[in-house]
């Protein structure tokens, strides 16, 4: 449909200027180029901000995050999924399609980010959802992390086991 | 429901399609680092200033390596969606510049080709375009055919033009939209044989989709009007009678097919289908000349009394139509046009959000749906609402510093008064004490092994038991010249050497118990002697984590500032520029309709001379409406 769109788009396009002598050459405007210069940096303080942010309320020597993926995830539907550390509820999310979609897709969600202190510590995670047979479905993964001086990251993964035909829930620590 | 700006939904493909085609090669992706990951997700649901700053925070702090070229070429494409093509180009040319694949090359060739044909520079855009190998997908393929296709007919070289059309064979929508630019293009270039048979290819499209109706009402129109300008009516009303009659160009074939009746001289039949628009709403132009042209067909017909009552109906239409005029650009002027097209809610996914929405109710906008489908109007309207999000992101950000200051202040105030409290724990100094002792256990521990010293290691029972055995040894001693204590002398060494026996032999498991112990001794003093070095590091960092950051705040919270007032300016300065092409739009709007109040005034108080006056009159040169029956006016 996009590329239709698309078409039509360069339909207009041509019509406006097989039709419009000057606008083929009409140049950018002042005001679009000082649009374009004020959105760049907008970004760019938008970014360092972000760090600033981020290196204020999560210093690297506690700093824990947690992320969602998928591989295919046709044999889980999720709905939540709920975060515990050391036995403290963190957090939960409730999932839309469209976020479901995006995981589908590659895309990698960042489920919790905080802190935590030096030491192990034990994340446990729950998925709710429907399961192949499209029956409630609840599941828990438990990992023991420990955490050191650097940013921990943690990946929970829901994964398609084909052949037994079930989902699986992995963790991986990164590095 | 009217989805605003349906007629073209220029801006929302124009930001999307670079990363669009982007996401359409690479899905689904293998994610080799969260951080692309992260950003893919906020991608994939259009939040795309999320996705722009995760891949700026990370290139940033440490440039992703393991996703090969995907987040540059991630973060090229959104950096045209925010139009910022010089970042766009700079990532885009660094690829071609890396000796990378054949497919990145061709990747990295056609985003510029498209960059720069969206910028207009069409000769530019061909140049890079014609780099393009053959790793692209088929449909990417066919679009930058359609690309070439168009950037040829802009420098009208028909014959390039068309090798490129002949390319999309495999893509019929394609092949229609570049048939129907190419028909039209050779029209206006006085070519019109060869046009109007490209154009007739379309002409009888069947098909239920409705983009594909829209553009073959539009090649019907094309058609019709130029048979017309070529003096062939009866040609052109073919063309016309194929467009659908509820459509946004039905006016505008009823209109053509009743001059295509007049150009033959069939004054009836050509008041057939302007009769029918004069019930139709006057806003439309088509709708507006044909007003005029009943009456001076009426006229022509020597209908004078009816082209009189005609003339009349016109001008009343006229006035009511420059009445409502006049409201709609004094609205525009007091700002309601700017508040209709103001987002309720600012979100990031705020573009397509909008352009979804029905036409904001504004008594202006349906005056103003040519400008507002207009490509360049889009892009200021882009611009305006990209600005808008930005300004609430950059006031979000401001609300934040107070609490940043909070935090360092209620950090500081936590340092200090822990560093108090630490100083005078005596506990610290605990360890040092431990240590010592330990050490000399250690040392003791070690003399025993050296000189097997079992006694060490006995037992209190033992102990005990030595000892009663050395006060028995003693009064032995005294009595040893007595024989009458000879058994008990024997059943001290028997005694003594039974004690002797147990502990010697159970020397090694004792040692190595109280080694064991040691052991353990010294894995708690470690622990305990750690936690007290990463104590004293938390006091030397602790200030770490306040003190470097009052400077840093401080510094962006005045740049922040003064971007604030930055974005203010131009968001005005935008919408002025949004309020100046509306009131230009509905300036000219109003001259148009004044015109044609003007004429058919003029013809009025003419024809009303004429029939006073017979005798005198003499037709003035100027009598016929001047309508223009080029198609688009």
């Amino acid at each position: 449909m996009l590329h239709k769109n698309f078409k039509y788009l360069t339909t207009i396009l041509l019509i406006m200027f097989v039709s419009t002598a000057t606008f083929a050459e009409e140049k950018s405007p002042v005001l679009e180029k000082q649009v374009q210069s004020l959105k760049k940096e907008v970004l760019e303080l938008n970014k360092e901000l972000f760090i600033l942010e981020e290196d204020l309320l999560f210093p690297a020597n506690t700093q824990f995050s947690i992320f969602l993926s998928m591989d295919i995830g046709n044999l889980f539907d999720l709905d939540s999924v709920q975060i515990n550390i050391d036995g403290d509820n963190v957090s939960n999310h409730l999932y839309t399609l469209r976020e479901i979609n995006a995981l589908k897709r590659g895309g990698v969600q960042k489920l919790y980010l905080g802190n935590i202190a030096s030491g192990e510590h034990e994340l446990v995670a729950f998925f709710t959802g429907k399961g192949p047979s499209k029956r409630h479905y609840k599941r828990g993964t438990t990992i023991k992390i420990e955490k050191t001086s650097a940013p921990l990251f943690v990946e929970l993964k829901i994964i398609d086991n084909l052949t037994k035909q079930q989902p699986e829930f992995k963790t991986k620590v990164w590095e | 429901m009217i989805p605003l700006f349906k007629q073209s939904i220029a801006i929302v493909l124009i930001a999307s399609v670079a990363i669009n085609s982007f996401a359409e090669e690479r899905d689904p992706h293998e994610v080799k680092d969260l951080r692309y990951g992260e950003a893919l997700y906020h991608f994939y649901q259009e939040q795309y200033f999320t996705s722009i700053t995760n891949l700026m925070v990370a290139k940033e702090r440490n440039p992703i390596t393991a996703q090969e070229i995907d987040p540059e070429l991630l973060l090229g494409g959104l950096y045209l969606y925010y139009s910022l093509h010089q970042d766009a180009s700079n990532i885009f040319t660094d690829l071609i510049e890396k000796n990378t694949s054949e497919e990145i090359q061709d990747r990295a060739w056609f985003n510029i080709g498209k960059m720069r044909y969206q910028g207009h520079l069409f000769n530019e855009a061909k140049q890079a375009l014609v780099k393009v190998k053959e790793s692209l997908s088929t449909e990417r393929e066919a679009e930058r055919q359609n690309m070439l296709a168009n950037t040829y007919l802009k420098q009208k070289d028909f014959t390039a033009a068309y090798e490129s059309i002949k390319q999309l064979d495999a893509h019929p929508d394609w092949l229609m939209y570049a048939q129907y630019n190419m028909g039209v293009s050779l029209i206006k270039s006085g070519k019109n044989r060869e046009g109007t048979d490209l154009l007739n290819k379309i002409s009888s499209l069947k098909t239920d989709d409705d983009e594909l109706k829209a553009l073959r009402d539009k090649t019907n129109i094309a058609l019709g009007y130029a048979y017309i300008r070529q003096n062939l009516p009866k040609v052109s009303t073919k063309y016309l009678q194929k467009v659908r009659l509820k459509g946004p160009l039905s006016a505008k074939a009823l209109l053509g097919i009743g001059w295509a009746y007049q150009q033959q001289n069939l004054l009836e039949k050509a008041l057939v289908p302007w009769m029918e628009l004069r019930d139709w709403p006057v806003i439309d132009t088509a709708v507006q000349e044909s007003l005029l042209a009943i009456p001076y067909t009426l006229e022509q017909m020597g209908k004078n009394q009816l082209a009189l009552m005609n003339y009349n109906y016109a001008i009343d239409d006229y006035k009511k139509e420059l009445t409502n005029l006049k409201y709609s650009i004094r609205a525009v002027k007091a700002g309601e046009l700017l508040l209709a097209l103001r987002p309720a809610i600012v979100t990031e996914n705020i573009l397509a959000t909008e352009y979804k929405k029905e036409l904001p109710k504004s008594i202006s906008v349906p005056y103003l749906r040519y400008l507002l489908n207009k490509v360049d109007f889009q892009i200021i309207h882009k611009n305006y609402l990209d600005l808008i999000y930005l300004q609430k992101n950059l006031s979000k950000w401001k609300q934040q510093f107070s609490a940043y200051y909070l935090m360092l202040k209620e950090r500081a105030a936590y340092y200090q008064k822990q560093q108090r409290s630490t100083k005078k724990d005596s506990r610290l100094n605990l360890i040092i004490s431990l240590k010592n002792r330990r050490d000399k256990l250690a040392l003791k521990v070690q003399q025993i092994k050296q000189q097997q010293d079992i006694y060490a290691l006995a037992t209190e029972d033992e102990k005990g038991l030595i000892s009663n055995l050395n006060k028995i040894k003693k009064s032995l001693q005294r009595l040893k010249n007595k024989n009458e204590y000879t058994e008990e002398n024997e059943k001290y060494n028997l005694f003594r050497g039974l004690l002797l026996w147990d502990i010697s032999t159970d020397f090694t498991p004792r040692y190595w118990k109280v080694k064991n112990e040691l052991n353990q001794l010294d894995k708690a003093l470690n622990i305990s002697t750690k936690r007290l070095s990463s104590l004293k590091q938390s006091t030397i960092n602790a200030p770490l984590s306040f003190s470097g950051y009052k400077k840093r705040i401080r510094d962006k919270e005045k740049k922040l500032d003064q971007l604030l007032k930055k974005v203010t300016y131009i968001t005005r300065s935008q919408e002025k520029q949004i309020e100046k092409q509306a009131l230009d739009s509905l300036q000219q709007r109003y001259h148009q309709i004044e015109n044609y109040h003007t004429r058919a005034s003029y013809s009025l108080a003419r024809l009303y001379d004429r029939l006073t006056l017979p005798a005198k009159i003499t037709k003035t040169p100027d009598q016929q409406p001047n309508i223009d029956k080029r198609e688009g006016k």
